[in-house]
């Protein structure tokens, strides 16, 4: 077995393109991310008219948006195609009127905010008040969705890498170079999963440390719990790929399985909240792995939850694991005869 | 300790698909002899070779090594075997690949880098030994692959096509290293589809869709092809066919 991990590690420090596809892309993709979903600093005009000067004021008291007043005859929608304003708001006997160009999450919040704020500060008692359980009202999209995106990365390197090895392994007929030595079947396995676990641990380290020195994440847990579950996670990735791998006769067909193997799992991680699923949806989480996973990282991560409280999630995992160690093994048995 | 291994091959038949690769064989390859199979591309040698090394289950018929029925575990350090592929990790140098294999083979340590040194002399790559594989001409390749199959000093050796696009020279000297390892016991497995490979080995057995059409004494072969033709026997082993 230390032979086997000793081989991969030698292996993907030679191959420098995987190498940085296990330490340095996460890291990069953490903070692109960090940047697209993070504290925005653009200021959304708003153009007003019809409203009563009191409002006004209060709403240019707003920092959010910048108030200038529809000067242009055109109709609304026109002068928000223009691109005089974002949004344009006017005020009628059946309510405030906002039109906006489309959906979009930071400019609406922001209109929405800044005039549900500027009512509050004439009438206080009309002040909403929301406060969450876990989180703040302030946190970014990053700090809501950061851990997602550490288990996804991680799984998804790990799997990639890990298939394409093994598929390597088979179709250029070292595998069965491998089956004629006197190694043992469970000791490919394991040493599969020790080698690429090597790098799932520095991989984990690396991607927590760096969201949580450098990029500022919200961290209510211990960090040590996160890096146990992704480091869970990483070892379902290799065993899941050298199974998808005894399935592809290819480094292509390996590729294939990724929209029906990876991106369901994606979505039902916890992306989409699973318990506003329809049609019982939420069900199929329950056989996806990094459901729990993520489930896991949420835990430590937003609610500050301990090892106790986060357990559930560990021993689903390591259900996972068993499963698949054991299809694994069954599945690498089959290229030896004995 | 075993000296030498000889291997009974009897009565195998493999098909695959319903299509049979392998059609009622039946060899002996004799301790400390080189066979060779000859026989076009396609013939079912490759499948033969890995029916014998135990890659492969027969759907009939049994392969005993010395009295042991294979496959068996017991016998897999005995083996050396060089697939038709390359079967190298090419993001490894070619010293790295020999330990992997050697370690698997549980060459103790403190041999293993004699071994390693002295293999890759025999097939002339020492200086090219810390490069990786992937910058590797395909007959360095190739030699290569062969020392991984002589590295633990197996006493059968099965090489499918083991001397395909290496240069004359060098050629030579391969050979001339099989023949000191078959005097010293060693049984070597050749297969090749060409004459000039087959008259180096002491037998041949030639293989033709499946079935052993010829097996003797290399010489004997060569008498019955008069213009030293292997294509002929093949046309002669077609007529046959046709005519009964």
């Amino acid at each position: 077995m230390v032979s086997i991990v000793n081989r991969i590690i030698k292996q993907i420090f030679h191959d420098k393109r995987s190498l940085a596809l296990i330490l340095v892309v996460p890291l990069l993709l953490l903070t692109l991310m960090y940047l697209l979903l993070g504290k925005s600093s653009y200021i959304t005009t708003v153009a007003v008219y019809d409203i009563s000067p009191q409002i006004k004021e209060a709403l240019c008291e707003q920092e959010i948006v910048k108030v200038i007043e529809k000067d242009s005859t055109n109709s609304d929608q026109d002068y928000i195609k223009n691109g005089d304003a974002d949004a344009v708001i006017y005020f009628a006997s059946d309510g405030i009127h906002i039109t906006m160009l489309e959906m979009d999450n930071v400019k609406m919040s922001a209109v929405t905010n800044a005039v549900k704020d500027a009512i509050s500060s004439i009438n206080p008692a009309g002040k909403l008040n929301i406060s969450f359980v876990y989180g703040t009202s302030n946190g970014t999209t990053f700090d809501l969705l950061g851990y997602l995106l550490l288990s996804i990365l991680s799984f998804f390197m790990i799997f990639i890498i890990s298939g394409i090895s093994f598929v390597r392994e088979r179709t250029s007929d070292t595998l069965e170079r491998l089956m004629r030595t006197p190694v043992k079947t469970i000791s490919i396995v394991c040493g599969y999963i020790c080698g690429f676990g090597f790098f799932a641990v520095i991989q984990s380290t690396l991607m927590i440390l760096f969201s949580k020195f450098v990029l500022k994440m919200q961290f209510v847990g211990q960090w040590w719990i996160a890096t146990v579950i992704m480091l869970l996670i990483a070892i379902i990735a290799v065993m899941l790929g050298i199974l998808i791998s005894v399935l592809s006769k290819s480094e292509f067909q390996v590729v294939q399985f990724i929209p029906i193997i990876i991106v369901p799992q994606i979505f039902f991680s916890g992306l989409i909240p699973v318990d506003t699923l329809p049609y019982h949806l939420s069900y199929l989480s329950h056989i996806m792995p990094l459901y729990y996973g993520c489930m896991g990282l949420k835990g430590v991560l937003i609610k500050g939850s301990n090892f106790i409280e986060i357990f559930p999630y560990i021993f689903a995992l390591i259900i996972f694991i068993v499963i698949l160690f054991i299809s694994n093994l069954l599945a690498v048995r089959k290229y030896r005869t004995i | 300790m075993i000296n030498t291994v000889e291997i009974k091959v009897n009565n195998v038949s493999k098909s695959f698909n319903k299509k049979a690769v392998v059609s009622d064989i039946s060899l002996t390859i004799r301790g400390g002899e080189i066979v060779c199979l000859l026989g076009p591309s396609g013939a079912g040698k490759t499948t033969l070779i890995r029916l014998i090394i135990g890659a492969l289950k027969a759907d009939s018929g049994e392969i005993i090594f010395n009295d042991m029925k294979i496959p068996n575990t017991k016998l897999m350090s005995e083996l050396g075997y060089m697939p038709q592929n390359d079967a190298l990790y090419n993001d490894l140098t070619a010293v790295e690949n020999l330990a992997f294999f050697g370690r698997l083979y549980g060459i103790k340590s403190e041999i293993l880098k004699g071994r390693i040194d002295d293999v890759l002399k025999i097939m002339n790559l020492s200086e090219d030994k810390n490069k990786l594989v992937l910058n590797f001409s395909g007959g360095m390749k190739k030699r290569l692959s062969l020392a991984i199959a002589l590295l633990h000093n197996p006493k059968v050796l099965l090489l499918d096509e083991p001397t395909v696009g290496i240069d004359p020279i060098l050629r030579q000297t391969i050979w001339e290293q099989f023949h000191s390892l078959r005097d010293n016991g060693t049984s070597i497995i050749v297969t090749t589809h060409v004459m000039d490979e087959a008259i180096k080995c002491d037998r041949t057995a030639l293989i033709y869709e499946g079935r052993l059409i010829f097996d003797d004494k290399t010489e004997k072969l060569i008498a019955r092809t008069p213009g030293g033709n292997i294509e002929e026997l093949f046309f002669m082993a077609k007529e046959r066919q046709y005519n009964g």
